[in-house]
Parts: structure tokens; C-alpha cells; sequence
């Protein structure tokens, strides 16, 4: 198993946001994450990330056998994994182009690889940058400073594309882009899907798993996966909405 | 640094000293020295009362008992400021003559020099008003004058400020009046050190007149030792047109202040004012500005940043002063502050006396710490914790580095905010 994540809980500021998450990723696998907004889907992502701003207080998370909470988030992305960020950073004064670099070859240093020299790191990132339709002039202005909100995910996405991690985590990637961008962005994640890597695809909407099929989808509802199944499953949630799910919560709690 | 009292006698200790010089310059020179040590005394040393002063207590200058006043010679390497890649002066004995630039002591003057710096030198500075300013005029027995002809553009020129110390508690003074001509382009930079262990008190005085439509950048490098107190005056006067663009970089010193007093008193003068202060351990580093707009249609633009550490303290007070029948000014002022310690402390004072009414005129000013959001972007994709700071500060800095035009300069400057990079034992959360 690729990803293993047991019984996890996580509090933020004494809340509790993670109520116990159980899920099995294998390599080649992607799985869809879907639920109504504020039930948790981005803590979870950022949590797997290595946010300090969440406290795991139970369960554990194995990445490859290996224990993943008790390591730094530089290590986590050295090791592999990829989160493509909800809400991109915008970070003025640092140049997309030394950004990618300086991550590109921190992750080969820590992998005891050479680091790449300057033209073959400039051919890689502008064929990458060309798959995600990536105007080549943001390479050259500071990482995601200004960019529209397509021009965040498509960076999102040119970043994961270059590093080419096992593990991709896609957090709302679809969100506020046009059917054209939603497009150019499937085939970005389509691309690199492959029997080594490992896709989890964080989703509100049905909309992107038309473009990305998932083998799996699961439902987070209050912290907690209520329900998984196949592909027909995302289907079904489009007709039904979450409405059912937040009926049964409240029914639960009460 | 305490308000404490000011001993009474330092102002006489320190008018006395500088009155023992003897001048080799004329005449003329001698009478505006001792214009300036009287207007000294009248002025006093300003305790915590004078209002642009209260955050900023000389109290331990004046405790020490200060021996002799020194003129800065060479820098014989070692502090690394001495060698950035351009030609030199020491402001001794050395003239340089090239592309119409004359540079030499105001006593080896040529006539037509020697007339603009008879107008000019210590005037332009607020040597009445200011004491550190006045105290500076007084002690500089030989000003380093730099005169560029009309239309000239001579390669930069390097004044390199060194103290090397003596082991007695030294006053350094240093005095420079640049005079560009009609149309023509200078650019300096002056750098101050001096070597370690001694008490020193720099009281550099550096006056600017920008003619019609000249250009001059000037950059001054403060990087003295964190013993040393320094308190530096530099006046700027612009013509019509003129152009000054002015990089203050303070890096060093127990207690570093400088005053930068600009006069935009032609049309369409233009004036930059770029800083960057680097503080640590007990530093106490203070930035004013003045920037006066007595002329219609001229643009004033700061921009400051501070980064601190550990329990050090910056003070950053700009004004900007639009007088009645300066229309169209459009001044801006941005202040941002970098705080990496829970115990440091920036302080930022934007002042604005408004006299027209037709102007743009836009402040701002901000104190913050490391953008934890940015740190986890850039950890999430490898960076190091260490690197992804390093990153973040130098970005900070990058809107005053970025603008200054010496490669070497940058990268020494770039040196320097790495080595501000606090562990990650001082990390908050
Ligand atoms: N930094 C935070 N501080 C306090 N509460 C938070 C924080 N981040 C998320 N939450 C809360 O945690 C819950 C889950 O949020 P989130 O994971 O962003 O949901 P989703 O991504 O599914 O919309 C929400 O109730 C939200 O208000
Ligand atoms: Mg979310």
C-alpha cells in the first residue's frame, strides 16, 4: 500500500476537525475525495502535507510502511509527495523560475541525485509549462503574486508536473476555473497518471471526475468518510447533492 | 536606550575637541566651523523632549569620555566594504581627474570648485538646526569635495570611510559634498567601518546638489562595527529635473542614526529614498527622513524596510513636508518592517504637513513576521526550512536591493541578510 491512513483524528486551536479517517491508496490508483464544504477535505489534505497548524491527536498515517507524522513537511515532499493547494500562496519578491529550481534541486539533493544544471532545468520546466498552457512570462514574475485564479492551479499543477511526485494530492483544483482551464488542467493530472503514482483528487463538484476518472470516490462528512464506492458513486452525489448526508449528521448528533 | 540626563559637560568636551583642529583649508572654512561649533553648543545634545528624538537616547555617547577627533583614511581590507569593484577615495591626498569629475580635499580645490563649495558646503545639511549635523561641520577639518562637470558622466567613484581605531575613544569625522552639474551623472558610494574594540562616534556629514537635470545615485553603507555609535547627516538639494536616487543601507552599530534631509526645489525634481536596516543583538538603528517638496510637480518616493532580530530595535520616522504652491506633487512613502524575534521591536512614525491642495501623496506602513503560510508553500515542495527563510527574508529586502546598481554591493548586501537569519531555535509560532 502506497498510503495508509488509520483511524486519524486532528484539532485545530482545541476543535476537532478529523473524527477518525480510514483510507487505503495504492500505487495507480486515484481516488476522489468529495463532501460538502467545511467537512474537513482540506484539513485532511493539509494534514497528509505536514501543516503544524493541525494537531494530530490519533491514528496514524503510513506512507510506503513508513510513519509520515513525525516528519517535516520537506521531507514529506523529498519523499514523494505533491499537495496542489486549494488556496496557492502568493509569495512576492521570489521568482516562480528560482522558486521551481530551488525545489527541484532540494528534492534531488535529498535524494542523493546531481542536481539539474541550468539548461536541462530550462527545458524541462518549459515543456512542462507548455502541457498545463502556462504563459512562459509567469515563470518570470514572483511565484503566484498576482496570477488570476487559473493561472494558480495551472502553476499548481506545472509544479507537479516537474516534480514528478508518487503521491499527487489535488485540493479543489477545479475550483473557479472555466471549462477550457478545467480541461487543460485534467490533462496535466491525466498525463501523469501512471501504475507507480499515486492520485488523491479533492472535489466539491461531480465536474473534474468527468475528465478524471477515479477508481474510488469517498464521501467526508463532518470529519468522518461516510461513504465510498466506485466511479458511479460521484454520479449519484451530482443528482442527490450532499443534502442527504447533512440530514443524516444532523440525525446523528442530535 | 535610556532617556537618561545628558551629562552636562559632554557639549563642551565635544566643542572643545573639535575647536583644537587645525584647518588647512581657507579661511572661509575655518569661520563656517566655528559657526557650526557654536550653533553646537546652542543646540545641545537632544535629550528625550525633542519630539524626533524620543525614541533615540544619546545619553551613553555622551557618558563616554571621547579623547580626539579623527578624519577616516583607508580601509586596509579585512571588513570586507573596502574593495566593491569601483574606483576609490579615501578623501586624503588623492585627486582624480576622468570624464569631468574632480575629487579631492576642499583645500586642493580648483578656483571654480572652491567657489560652489564656499556657497554650498554646509548648507545644504541642516547644520543649524540638527547637532550631530552642526558637531559634523565643525570636526571635518578637510571636506571631501566631488564636483561633475556640466553634461559629465564620470565612472562611479567609492569614498571609503575607514576608522581603523586607535583604542581611545575616537570622534570619526567625515565630510563630503557632492556638486553635479548641469545635466550631468554621478553616482557613489560611501562606505563606513572601522575596525573593532575602540568607542567611535561617526558624525559624517554628506551634502548633495543635483543641478538641472542631473542624475546622482548615492548609496551609503553603514557597517560598523556593533560597539560604535554613528549618527550621520546627509542633505540633498535637487534643481529642476534633477534626479536623486539615494540608498541607505545601516547594518552596523550599537546606536546608528541617520538623517536624510531632502529639498526638491525645482520642477519636476525627482527623489528616491530606498533603505534597508539590518538589526540585531541590542542594536538600536533609527532612519529619519525629511522630504521637502517647496516646488511644483516634483515626485518623492521612499521605500524602507527593517529586518530585526534578537532584542534589537529600528525606528523608521518619514515626513514629507508639501508647501503652499507645490501642486501636482506626488510623494509616496512605504515602510515595512520584518520582525524575526519576539523581543525586537520596529517602530514606524509617518508624518505629513499637507500646504497644497492639489497633490498625491500615499503612505503606508507595516510590521510583520515571516508569512508562516509562504514558509509551508515553500516547505511543501522541498525547500528546507532554513533555505525556505532565507528565501522569504531576501525577498523581503529584494525592493531596496533590487534598485541598487553595484553587483558587488548586491551581493555582499544579500551576505548580510542571510547571516540575519535567525535559528530555528528563536522560531515563534
Ligand atoms: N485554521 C483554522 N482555524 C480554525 N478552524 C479551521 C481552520 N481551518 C479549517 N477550520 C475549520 O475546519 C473545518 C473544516 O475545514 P476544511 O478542512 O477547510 O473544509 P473543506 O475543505 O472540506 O471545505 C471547518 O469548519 C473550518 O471552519
Ligand atoms: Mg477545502
Amino acid at each position: 500500500m502506497m498510503l495508509e491512513i488509520r483511524d486519524l483524528y486532528a484539532a485545530v486551536e482545541g476543535s476537532e476537525i478529523l473524527k477518525g479517517i480510514d483510507l487505503a491508496v495504492d500505487a495507480g490508483e486515484v481516488h476522489a475525495i468529495m463532501g460538502p464544504n467545511g467537512s474537513g477535505k482540506s484539513t485532511l489534505a493539509q494534514v497528509l502535507a505536514g501543516r503544524e497548524l493541525f494537531e494530530v491527536t490519533r491514528g496514524e498515517v503510513l506512507f510506503e510502511g513508513e510513519s509520515l507524522l513525525d516528519k517535516s513537511p520537506e521531507e514529506r515532499a523529498q519523499l514523494g509527495i505533491f499537495l496542489a493547494f486549494q488556496y496557492p500562496v502568493e509569495i512576492p519578491g521570489v521568482q516562480n523560475l528560482y522558486f521551481l529550481r530551488t525545489a527541484v534541486n532540494a528534492q534531488r539533493r535529498a535524494r542523493g541525485e546531481d542536481e539539474l544544471d541550468p539548461a536541462s532545468f530550462m527545458r524541462l520546466v518549459r515543456e512542462k509549462a507548455r502541457l498545463v498552457e502556462l504563459d512562459e512570462k509567469l515563470l518570470k514574475r514572483a511565484v503566484n503574486d498576482g496570477f488570476s485564479g487559473g493561472e494558480k492551479k495551472r502553476n499548481e499543477i506545472l509544479q507537479m508536473a516537474v516534480f514528478e511526485p508518487k503521491l499527487c494530492i489535488l485540493d479543489e483544483t477545479d475550483s473557479g476555473l472555466d471549462i477550457d482551464a478545467l480541461r487543460t488542467v485534467a490533462d496535466g493530472v491525466n498525463a501523469l497518471r501512471s501504475p507507480e503514482r499515486a492520485m488523491i483528487v479533492v472535489t466539491h463538484y461531480q465536474r473534474l471526475l468527468d475528465y478524471i476518472e477515479p477508481d474510488r470516490v469517498h464521501v467526508l462528512s463532518g470529519g468522518r468518510i461516510v461513504r465510498s464506492g466506485g466511479k458511479e458513486l460521484a454520479r449519484e452525489l451530482e443528482k442527490t447533492g450532499y443534502g442527504w448526508i447533512e440530514n443524516r449528521t444532523a440525525g446523528a448528533g442530535s | 536606550m535610556s532617556a537618561a540626563a545628558i551629562p552636562a559637560d559632554a557639549v563642551g568636551l565635544l566643542a572643545g575637541l573639535v575647536r583644537k583642529l587645525e584647518a588647512d583649508g581657507p579661511d572661509w572654512h575655518a569661520e563656517r566651523r566655528e559657526q557650526a561649533a557654536a550653533c553646537f553648543e546652542r543646540l545641545g545634545l537632544p535629550g528625550p523632549k525633542v519630539e524626533h528624538w524620543r525614541e533615540t537616547g544619546v545619553s551613553a555617547l555622551a557618558a563616554e569620555a571621547w579623547t580626539e577627533v579623527v578624519e577616516t583614511g583607508e580601509d586596509e581590507g579585512g571588513t570586507g566594504w573596502g574593495d566593491l569593484g569601483l574606483a576609490r577615495t579615501a578623501g586624503g591626498g588623492e585627486l582624480l581627474v576622468a570624464d569631468g569629475l574632480w575629487a579631492g580635499p576642499l583645500s586642493a580645490a580648483p578656483e571654480k570648485v572652491a567657489a560652489l563649495a564656499l556657497r554650498h558646503l554646509g548648507h545644504v545639511a541642516p547644520a543649524r538646526s540638527e547637532p550631530f549635523a552642526a558637531l559634523g561641520v565643525a570636526a571635518a577639518v578637510d571636506p571631501l569635495i566631488v564636483h561633475v562637470a556640466d553634461g559629465a558622466n564620470p565612472a562611479p567613484l567609492h569614498v571609503v570611510r575607514h576608522a581603523p581605531g586607535a583604542g581611545e575613544p575616537q570622534v570619526v569625522a567625515a565630510h563630503l559634498l557632492v556638486l553635479a552639474g548641469r545635466d550631468a551623472r554621478c553616482t557613489i558610494v560611501e562606505t563606513h567601518t572601522a575596525g573593532k574594540g575602540a568607542a567611535h562616534l561617526g558624525i559624517p556629514v554628506t551634502e548633495i546638489v543635483a543641478g538641472h537635470g542631473a542624475r546622482v545615485v548615492h548609496t551609503s553603507v553603514e557597517a560598523l562595527p556593533e560597539t560604535a555609535f554613528h549618527i550621520a547627516t546627509l542633505g540633498i538639494e535637487q534643481l529642476a529635473a534633477s534626479r536623486v536616487v539615494q540608498h541607505n543601507l545601516m547594518l552596523g552599530g550599537a546606536l546608528a542614526r541617520s538623517e536624510i534631509h531632502a529639498r526638491l526645489d525645482g520642477p519636476a525634481a525627482d527623489c528616491r529614498l530606498y533603505g534597508l536596516l539590518l538589526a540585531r543583538g541590542a542594536q538600536h538603528l533609527d532612519c529619519r527622513t525629511v522630504v521637502d517638496h517647496a516646488a511644483a510637480g516634483a515626485t518623492s518616493h521612499e521605500d524602507y524596510k527593517a529586518i530585526l532580530r534578537d532584542r534589537a530595535q529600528t525606528v523608521f520616522a518619514g515626513r514629507i513636508v508639501v508647501r503652499e504652491g507645490a501642486q501636482k506633487t506626488d510623494a509616496r512613502q512605504q515602510n515595512d518592517n520584518l520582525v524575526l524575534s519576539r523581543e525586537a521591536l520596529a517602530r514606524t512614525r509617518p508624518q505629513l504637513e499637507i500646504y497644497a491642495d492639489d497633490v498625491k501623496c500615499a503612505h503606508g506602513a507595516t510590521v510583520g513576521r515571516l508569512d508562516r503560510d509562504a514558509q509551508f508553500y515553500l516547505r511543501t515542495r522541498g525547500i528546507p526550512l532554513a533555505e525556505a527563510r532565507r528565501m522569504l527574508i531576501r525577498a523581503f529586502a529584494a525592493a531596496v536591493v533590487g534598485t541598487i546598481p553595484h553587483g558587488r554591493l548586491r551581493e555582499r548586501l544579500d551576505a548580510e541578510i542571510d547571516a540575519r537569519i535567525p535559528g530555528a531555535e528563536e522560531e515563534t509560532p
